[in-house]
């Protein structure tokens, strides 16, 4: 079931109407995680043995974690807890890519593992890392465990951000279980124009743009360096209109039920440095991966060489939690390079950070978006043979010729992206459409109706859902 | 909220609906799609009514019917001197996705013109969703109203495979005891009272859209069309073929053929060999364009079909694609004086 589709629309009606006509909070909460567990075991009833699982396990070192005093027993039990987690997400995720791995380096010896037929649970890195933060939350005394199963089970299920995030801050969405659950017309109106909002980008700017992006990535050697170009700055607007239409849906559905989530991005193509994309790209995991990686690596206080290093790790590890691929890793690789040389430059040249030229700042703005765009050849592309052809094409190192492809949807798209996001951000600001005047009403049936006549036929899943 | 003031919102709505119904349908109408309507010939059946069709569902263009639902402008009585064509075929012919200059009915006038300096007029008689049952069934309309000096009629696998034997159509094959025939069926129209409604783009484009969204596993636009299994087609083939002879004086067959440029081995396909084969026996001039496509597309990546809002290589004719096509027509209709 995905925000897109019909059924989703039927199913989240069904919901907000009983928790309008439900009185006891309890049953509110209790229905809300129903609910929740029915939406992710529309894609496969066994993935939700697995979540709860999961979610029974880390309940039960959160209590252990919480009652324990002694430091080393408080030690033992996060290594435990962080372990199970992370040998779920190993196995279900990378069995298969280490095997390979191994297989590939092996292979000269003679030596062959064989291979587990393993379905992939949906959005399970979403979920490993929503119950490793709450366990290192309650280690570290930032909060404490929850009491009841249920509500960290509603934490881990809770239907808007269970399959690809944000991934919340526990002590934030639990501190909300505590209030009621209320349907009021104020959060309707704002939830219901994010969502809008999410739609837009989801159905007519990253569907529509994926007709041109997924042919051309499926055989790129013949098509043109320029139609390559085109493409790859197409994935770039896909990508970021597939997963923070997502972010925008998710607040939104959240939003109509009187919960809260924190924004995940932040016009990440405006940024003049990667470091700032960083700050304004998918900033749930961002903020995850400083909290629970790189300040437990020794972050900044152990030396520049080492904050280099780190960011340098935690990038490789954050490329290969996005997929169980070698593209991935070298993703994040770059990214980490990017990063540190970022940083050593930053360091070293403080004073040019400081010139508010106007020159300069286009300059960083074109080179940091130059960088994340060639960047996304790798996290498209099926395999390093393909990326290679794409990138030795695209700068012209090989034969640039092919089928030169100008997608017209490419050229709808900026536009409409310009559009989405100037919307979204005035409605974060507080001025929303207000739906008793002409002028918003006009707007909303404008942008509804834009949706039943532009709309693609064939509604794409959401990009970061296999992660 | 006062009864009152909710009564003063449902108002704003019901404007604000109406005000934005209308502003899609002036972008929709402009951009996306506009029908000039439909009229009921007494003999061609169902087809456009004379004004202004804009299509941007694939390619872009705004093109026009005359009264006899064809491309271009009204056909008069034939001027002394002049040598005059009836190109038939289905919407690779009709080729809305083009401009009225670029189609290859227009471009072969301007070769054969320049050519000759007399008056050339080649009419496009392409009709969307036609096939050779329809020119079959209005041959002798065709022939005694038009006066053609020539007939060219294209043909694809889609004639054979789906069109042809399509009983829901206006003209269709059936098939007899000792062959086959072509019949004519009344198309009645449903909900008659609602036929207004989808003159406008608004509801033509919703209601496409809703239908493509709620329907599963159809074909999708471009895909080519598979023979069926187990299915002879060679009786039909050479039946259509044979008549077509036998009701046109002398008629030029033209195939276009459905190509995947990405395969490296090009195979013809089943329909192609039989529609050459049968073409060849009937001693009929027969013009297949998969090697001119195939050649423009491996020297200069050029795809003759498919269009920059589509995937190149799918659907119908581009402008690259009709050029071609009147290139191999305009010597064969000028007795050889164009090489």
């Amino acid at each position: 079931m995905i925000f897109s589709s019909l059924t989703f629309f039927i199913f989240f009606a069904i919901v907000l109407l009983f928790l309008r006509l439900v009185k006891s909070n309890d049953i509110k909460k209790a229905f809300l995680l129903g609910a929740s567990c029915f939406f992710y075991g529309y894609w496969d009833y066994r993935f939700l043995v697995l979540m709860l699982a999961v979610t029974g396990a880390n309940y039960f070192f959160g209590l252990r974690l919480h009652n324990e005093t002694r430091p080393e027993a408080r030690r033992g039990w996060l290594v435990a807890s962080i372990f199970f987690n992370l040998a779920i997400l190993g196995f279900f995720k990378y069995y298969n890519f280490f095997i390979e791995s191994a297989n590939a380096v092996l292979a000269s010896a003679g030596i062959r593992f064989g291979l587990l037929n393993i379905i992939l649970p949906i959005g399970i890195s979403f979920i490993i890392f929503e119950v490793i933060s709450y366990t290192v939350d309650i280690y570290r005394k930032e909060s404490p465990s929850v009491d009841s199963f249920f509500d960290l089970a509603l934490l881990v299920a809770f239907f808007p951000h269970l399959i690809a995030g944000p991934i919340l801050k526990p002590d934030h969405f639990l501190s909300q279980l505590d209030r009621e659950i209320t349907i009021r017309g104020e959060n309707l109106n704002y939830g219901g124009q994010m969502f809008l909002v999410g739609l837009v980008k989801k159905v007519l700017i990253a569907d529509r743009v994926a007709v041109f992006v997924d042919p051309v990535f499926k055989n790129p050697e013949v098509y043109s360096a320029g139609t390559l170009w085109l493409a790859v700055i197409a994935y770039a607007i896909q990508i970021y209109c597939d997963f923070s239409g997502y972010t925008d849906m998710a607040i939104g559905s959240a939003r109509c039920m009187g919960f809260e989530i924190p924004q995940n991005f932040d016009l990440p193509y405006i940024s003049r440095s990667i470091t700032e994309f960083w700050r304004r790209w998918h900033i749930s995991l961002s903020t995850w991966l400083r909290n629970y990686l790189y300040i437990p690596l020794g972050g900044n206080r152990k030396g520049k060489i080492r904050q280099y290093l780190n960011l340098l790790i935690v990038m490789l590890l954050a490329g290969l939690w996005h997929g169980a691929s070698w593209n991935f890793v070298v993703w994040g690789g770059l990214h980490g390079i990017a990063l540190a040389v970022h940083k050593v430059f930053s360091d070293y040249t403080k004073g040019l950070a400081a010139i508010a030229s106007p020159v300069v700042a286009f300059i960083s703005w074109a080179m940091t978006l130059l960088f994340v765009c060639t960047t996304w050849v790798f996290f498209r592309s099926s395999d390093f043979g393909t990326s290679f052809l794409i990138l030795k094409k695209m700068f012209l190192l090989m034969e640039p010729d092919g089928i030169r492809w100008y997608a017209t949807d490419l050229f709808l798209a900026l536009p409409m992206l310009i559009a989405a996001d100037y919307a979204a951000t005035r409605w974060n600001a507080g001025k929303m459409l207000s739906l008793k005047n002409f002028r918003g009403l006009f707007v909303l049936f404008f942008v509804l109706l834009g949706l039943v006549f532009l709309a693609p036929q064939n509604s794409a899943p959401f990009i970061y859902f296999q992660f | 909220m006062l009864p009152q003031q909710i009564k003063k919102v449902a108002l704003k709505a019901l404007l604000a609906l109406v005000c934005a119904l209308i502003v899609w349908e002036l972008i929709l109408e402009n951009t996306n799609t506009l029908k000039p309507g439909a009229v009921n010939h007494p003999v061609l059946g169902r087809i456009y009514q004379p004004g202004l069709l804009v299509n941007g569902t694939e390619g872009y263009s705004r093109t026009h019917f005359n009264s006899l639902g064809m491309r271009g402008s009204a056909i008069g009585d034939k001027v002394p001197g002049e040598q005059r064509f009836l190109i038939l075929g289905d919407s690779f012919t009709e080729a809305v996705q083009v401009s009225d200059e670029q189609m290859y009915a227009t471009v072969i006038e301007r070769l054969l013109s320049a050519e000759s300096g007399q008056p050339v007029r080649a009419i496009n008689g392409g009709r969307s969703n036609a096939s050779p049952a329809y020119y079959l069934h209005l041959a002798n309309y065709y022939q005694t109203t038009l006066k053609p000096d020539r007939v060219v009629i294209q043909l694809n696998d889609g004639d054979f495979i789906k069109d042809l034997l399509d009983t829901k159509l206006p003209f269709y094959v059936a098939r007899t005891s000792d062959g086959f025939e072509t019949r004519s069926n009344y198309q009645s129209v449903s909900f008659p009272a609602l036929r207004p409604l989808l003159e406008l783009s608004i509801s033509r484009v919703a209601f496409l859209n809703l239908k493509g969204m709620f329907a599963k596993g159809e074909r999708p636009e471009g895909e080519i069309p598979q023979a069926k299994p187990g299915f002879d087609y060679a009786p039909l083939v050479n039946w259509t073929i044979q008549e077509l002879k036998a009701r046109y004086q002398r008629p030029i067959l033209l195939y276009i053929p459905f190509i995947n440029y990405l395969e490296a081995e090009q195979r013809p396909s089943e329909i192609e060999v039989l529609v050459t084969e049968a073409a060849k026996s009937a001693g009929l001039d027969f013009v297949n364009m998969r090697t001119d496509f195939l050649d423009r597309y491996r020297t200069t990546w050029d795809v003759p079909t498919g269009f920059n809002n589509t995937k190149p290589g799918m659907g119908h004719m581009n402008s690259v694609g009709h050029e071609l096509v009147a290139q191999r027509l305009a010597p064969l209709l000028s007795g050889g004086n164009i090489k």
